[in-house]
């Protein structure tokens, strides 16, 4: 038994280490550093949603972009309009994007797979026009300004810092509910409703409920993402939102690890960095349609060569290395 | 009356490249059931290559047959090299390939030709016919003749040729297809070359009025999906009919209905996506399948 615990324990371990370094990170570097790690955070809980939707329950996503857009511009629109304090405008924002995920749920109960993928592509390819034909609530093609959100008094932060260190702290309830929920009888009912839908079905399993809910949760916490997003850049503008964007969410997801949360971290950090990276290396003219390039790369050799992602990866390694250690329910089924 | 007349001709002159992609999409769907999201981004390269032999100096009459046999080499190349390994697998491993090849592509195509937007003149001029009050210019007319050739070929293809039939063997039955001697590989990879041969007609036929550009196949793409979603995947005659039905939908819409013009247009094919998958998922002219637990 000893050997077989040392995975979990060496998970543990890099976790725990993860959050020191998460938490530590903020007073080391400077606030443009800090401000990229929320930005980090926030697509995180993009890829985290992405994970729990098609990792989780099977349903592929090709748009969730979509709802990291309708809770930044619900963020936004209450925040600017209507007056509201950021908190309360987070929570609401989390709330109208559970609701468009119940929306876009819908047709999930009568179709799955590729053409559920399709669908939820067109939702986000629609959404920057839809803003902009709404300028008067959106502020149209030029987006709109947010306030900074300012360090509560007696706290010596920066706002950047203080913003930051409250990112992470979503992210991290985010994730061990996530990872709790997922662990126990929703997450077995939701891997039966990927693997054999109709078994799940004779089993007892709500598939119509559960298929609608669990879009509504995943809806939610990208909404939840965005609208924290766009508090951490200070704006939205139509252009942060295309269907590039969605694809990209999906990308971070399959190369991080569809069925992983680690996974969602590694891949938030290739969202949001490698685009940075490519950006310094060709020049910012070409950057966007290299890192396209890169990231369709990426795809294609992790579905070949590690179906798991990189965290799937880094489990195996972790296996092949320590002798005697055992992998535990870590490999996923393929569907025929 | 003769404005509604204008806008249904119209119409039909853009739903002949929805349609012709469209039965491109359905081609591929029936082969591997796969959704190529890249169906509008092997038709803009196509576009684009016969914009280069254009510039080269390159007559039509030349530039075409080698563009065409270019897109049908670069169909069954993708469908070997990179389709083939996941067939079969799961339907998240087959949108991360159909997505893969979206961004790649769509990435290499500005890498190569840059974002300017460049003008391709069609073969057929540019001549205003006029039938009473309603006008057709002359490179309409030969786009519609040019698809519906394509389709006709496509369709008599399938119902005569040895190769149509095997490869209709294949996507109703691949392992009875295999038992008969019929090699479901190349069947497929020549389904995507056919298929890119077809999109690469759609590109040419629509590069005329859209312009030779990184986006323009984005929204013929949409609408072809919706057409496909309306016709049901697996039908060509439907994806036909519903890229022309969409095309007129589209221009009366954004005629008719205040608001729903420019890029709003798009959300048409998105309501008739949402409202056929959610009422009619197998589309109006294929039959569903049952499933058995």
């Amino acid at each position: 038994m000893t050997t077989m615990a040392t995975i979990p324990r060496a998970k543990a371990l890099a976790w725990a280490a993860m959050a020191v370094v998460a938490i530590v990170a903020p007073y080391v570097v400077d606030d443009y550093q800090v401000f990229q790690l929320a930005r980090l955070t926030t697509t995180a809980m993009a890829v985290a949603s992405l994970v729990l939707l098609t990792g989780w329950s099977g349903q592929v996503s090709a748009g969730h972009g979509a709802f990291f857009g309708v809770g930044a511009y619900a963020a936004a629109i209450l925040i600017v309009k209507a007056g509201l304090p950021w908190p309360v405008a987070v929570v609401l924002a989390t709330l109208v994007s559970f609701l468009a995920g119940l929306l876009a749920g819908l047709p999930a109960l009568r179709i799955r797979g590729i053409s559920l993928a399709l669908i939820t592509l067109v939702l986000a390819v629609l959404l920057p026009p839809l803003v902009v034909r709404f300028d008067g609530l959106t502020g149209g093609s030029t987006g709109m300004p947010l306030p900074p959100v300012r360090t509560p008094a007696g706290i010596q932060l920066s706002g950047a810092q203080f913003f930051y260190l409250v990112t992470l702290a979503v992210l991290a309830a985010v994730l061990v509910l996530l990872a709790t929920v997922c662990r126990g009888r929703t997450g077995r009912s939701l891997a039966a409703l990927r693997d054999q839908p109709v078994m799940a079905a004779t089993a007892g399993v709500p598939t119509a409920k559960l298929s609608l809910l669990v879009f509504g949760a995943s809806g939610a916490i990208a909404g939840l993402g965005g609208a924290l997003n766009a508090l951490a850049i200070q704006s939205v503008v139509p252009d942060s939102y295309t269907f590039t964007v969605s694809l990209a969410l999906l990308t971070g997801a399959v190369v991080g690890g569809i069925r992983s949360w680690a996974g969602a971290l590694i891949g938030a950090v290739f969202v949001v960095y490698l685009p940075q990276v490519i950006s310094d290396s060709v020049g910012d003219s070409l950057a966007s349609h290299w890192t396209q390039v890169v990231y369709a790369v990426l795809l294609l050799l992790v579905l070949y060569l590690a179906p798991q992602g990189l965290a799937g990866l880094g489990t195996r390694l972790a296996a092949v290395r320590i002798p005697g250690a055992r992998l535990t329910s870590t490999t996923p089924r393929r569907q025929s | 009356m003769i404005e509604l007349l204008q806008q249904v001709v119209n119409g039909l002159s853009t739903g002949c490249v929805y349609a012709a992609l469209a039965l491109a999409i359905s081609v591929i769907y029936q082969g591997a059931g796969i959704l190529n999201f890249a169906q509008g981004e092997m038709a803009t390269v196509a576009a684009y290559s016969a914009w280069s032999l254009d510039a080269l100096g390159w007559p039509m009459w030349a530039a075409l047959p080698v563009v065409f046999a270019g897109a049908a080499v670069l169909g069954a190349v993708i469908e070997r090299l990179l389709v083939r390994p996941v067939e079969g697998a799961s339907v998240l491993a087959l949108v991360t390939v159909s997505t893969a090849l979206l961004l790649g592509i769509n990435g290499l195509v500005t890498v190569l030709w840059g974002t300017d937007p460049h003008s391709l003149a069609g073969p057929f001029g540019t001549k205003a016919l006029s039938a009473g009050e309603v006008t057709v210019t002359s490179q309409q007319l030969g786009g519609a003749a040019t698809v519906l050739v394509v389709m006709a070929a496509v369709g008599l293809f399938f119902r005569f040729s040895d190769v149509g039939l095997r490869m209709k063997a294949v996507s109703q039955n691949a392992d009875s297809a295999v038992l008969l001697g019929i090699r479901p590989g190349r069947m497929r990879a020549a389904g995507w070359a056919l298929a890119a041969v077809v999109g690469a007609v759609a590109g040419f036929v629509a590069a005329p009025a859209t312009g030779v550009n990184p986006e323009m196949m984005q929204t013929p793409l949409l609408m072809a999906f919706a057409a496909a979603a309306l016709g049901g995947f697996g039908s060509r005659v439907g994806a036909v009919v519903g890229g022309l039905a969409l095309g007129v939908l589209t221009a009366l819409a954004a005629r008719y209905i205040p608001g729903l013009n420019g890029d709003l247009a798009l959300s048409v094919p998105f309501g008739v996506i949402f409202l056929v998958l959610l009422l009619r998922p197998h589309g109006l002219f294929s039959r569903g399948s049952a499933v058995r637990a």
